[in-house]
């Protein structure tokens, strides 16, 4: 069976850590909710590796394992329509829900309930994984160069699948040469050109991104007009026509 | 039918709940049996002034109901007679205490060791509380039976009170020289106690519920509540 690790610097996961380490030699019922792509079940497949590892979603296998096992770990818990029918009592129990809010009929058949935080929440979690990943994916994409991401453009919302995502995509952008962009261009113009009018519809391809980064570079559009070579009247009506703020 | 009950003095010294009588300086003139405790632990000034202040205006008897706690005694209701200027007299209603079920089935029960189970307990209300917490206990206690999830459930009950303290002291020992009665057998007694300077007023009907559901006698103060755990041993 392949080790699994779990690797946390927040302070709350340590509680948690800890908490669910004491209870390793415990008959308690245990639950662990949060939102999606948390880190729970990997949590706690790495405390517990020989637990009977059950979803939530065969209530069938739930009560049939219930039956049969002093430990048991249910992931996918929320899918349980009725927890009252389940017996708890007198084994190590733990429950992963992926709730965003913890129901109150949880709090009456769990004694130990542990919230385990967003990764937007645990900035010391960002820092380690961002770089974990961005080592990881530089060696997939054969880039040695140091890149620095910005974590503020990297999307949390899903927590480590969205961030993992974001992050591939921000290193990508961030490793393209002038040719692979001209080649991205070329492949999606082929595929998306038609019709009559296709030279100023996909001319915003070009222009939209040249003006904003302008703008944020320059912080003038005097200036950018400038460096653009444009008439300033030009430059705001490009600024109009692709309702840049 | 007209009777004289004759042992009525037998009835007052031996009755369950406390009775004073005070004489018109707040010297304790008499006392029954149940008032020994309270007059042990010095609180029969505190008596007095309560008696002088719900005393009625003119002579007779007037009773209120309070919400009265001294040592491990709690009361209800306190009845204040004054019939002469020499006397007042105070009786005070003492609460029923939930009856722990003799009936001791070990369904449920599992060889624990309690200071992993009150830590890991511990652990899950550090979640919540940052404050300053300690914690003494004796490591050497035996491993002893219990139901850890209904405990963690009262634990749990317990410490949620006191996500508002500055303070939490938690003392675990065995209680040297008492016993409790379960099932015809006696057992010694754990005594929990979780100390701290500010306490949700919240009602402790839950504690007291789950108390009685593990065979623990549960002791409410202000300030702290005791738990005294039958100390089952492991067959």
């Amino acid at each position: 069976m392949k080790k699994i690790n779990f690797i946390s610097h927040s302070a709350h996961i340590q509680g948690i850590i800890k908490g669910l380490t004491l209870s390793k030699s415990l008959f308690i019922s245990t639950i662990i909710w949060g939102e999606s792509n948390t880190g729970k079940l990997t949590l706690v497949r790495s405390l517990f590796p020989k637990a009977n590892c059950v979803n939530g979603k065969d209530l069938d296998l739930v009560q049939h394992t219930l039956k049969n096992s002093e430990e048991l770990v249910i992931y996918n818990f929320e899918a349980i329509p009725n927890i009252q029918i389940l017996d708890l009592e007198n084994r190590r129990i733990i429950a992963i829900a992926n709730y965003d809010k913890l129901p109150i009929s949880i709090e009456n058949s769990f004694a130990f309930i542990y919230h385990m935080p967003p990764l937007r929440e645990r900035q010391e979690d960002i820092v380690y994984f961002l770089k974990k990943f961005s080592d990881e994916i530089k060696i997939d994409l054969g880039v040695d160069e140091e890149i620095k991401i910005n974590s503020q453009n990297l999307d949390f919302s899903e927590n480590f699948q969205s961030f993992k995502i974001s992050l591939h995509r921000e290193l990508i952008k961030k490793t393209l040469s002038k040719d692979d962009i001209e080649s991205i261009l070329y492949d999606y113009l082929y595929k998306m050109m038609d019709g009559k009018n296709a030279y100023r519809e996909h001319l915003s391809l070009y222009e939209r991104p040249l003006i904003e980064a302008g703008l944020k570079k320059y912080k003038s559009q005097l200036k950018l007009s400038e460096v653009l070579g444009l008439n300033r009247n030009t430059l705001r009506k490009k600024i109009n026509e692709h309702n840049i703020d | 039918m007209n009777t004289t009950l004759t042992s009525s003095k037998f009835l007052l010294d031996n009755n369950n709940s406390p009775l004073l009588i005070f004489s018109n300086e707040g010297k304790v003139k008499y006392f029954n049996h149940s008032a020994e405790l309270l007059v042990g632990i010095n609180i029969s000034k505190e008596l007095f002034k309560l008696a002088v202040t719900y005393a009625s205006q003119s002579f007779g008897a007037r009773t209120v109901h309070l919400d009265l706690t001294y040592g491990t005694d709690n009361f209800y209701a306190i009845t204040v007679l004054y019939e002469s200027e020499d006397e007042l007299c105070i009786y005070l209603y003492r609460k029923p205490r939930a009856m722990i079920s003799t009936d001791l089935t070990l369904e449920g029960y599992t060889k624990t060791d309690i200071n992993i189970l009150l830590e890991a307990n511990i652990e899950l209300f550090k979640m919540k509380y940052s404050e300053k917490l300690t914690l003494f206990t004796d490591y050497s206690l035996p491993k002893l039976q219990m139901q850890q999830n209904s405990f963690s459930f009262l634990l749990r009950s317990i410490l949620e009170k006191c996500y508002d303290a500055n303070e939490v002291n938690i003392i675990l020992k065995i209680k040297i020289g008492e016993t409790i009665m379960l099932g015809e057998k006696k057992y010694p007694i754990l005594m929990l106690m979780v100390k701290a300077d500010k306490k949700a007023e919240r009602s402790n009907d839950e504690i007291e519920k789950l108390a009685l559901q593990n065979h623990i006698t549960a002791y409410f103060q202000k300030d702290f509540v005791i738990l005294e755990i039958p100390c089952i041993p492991v067959k």
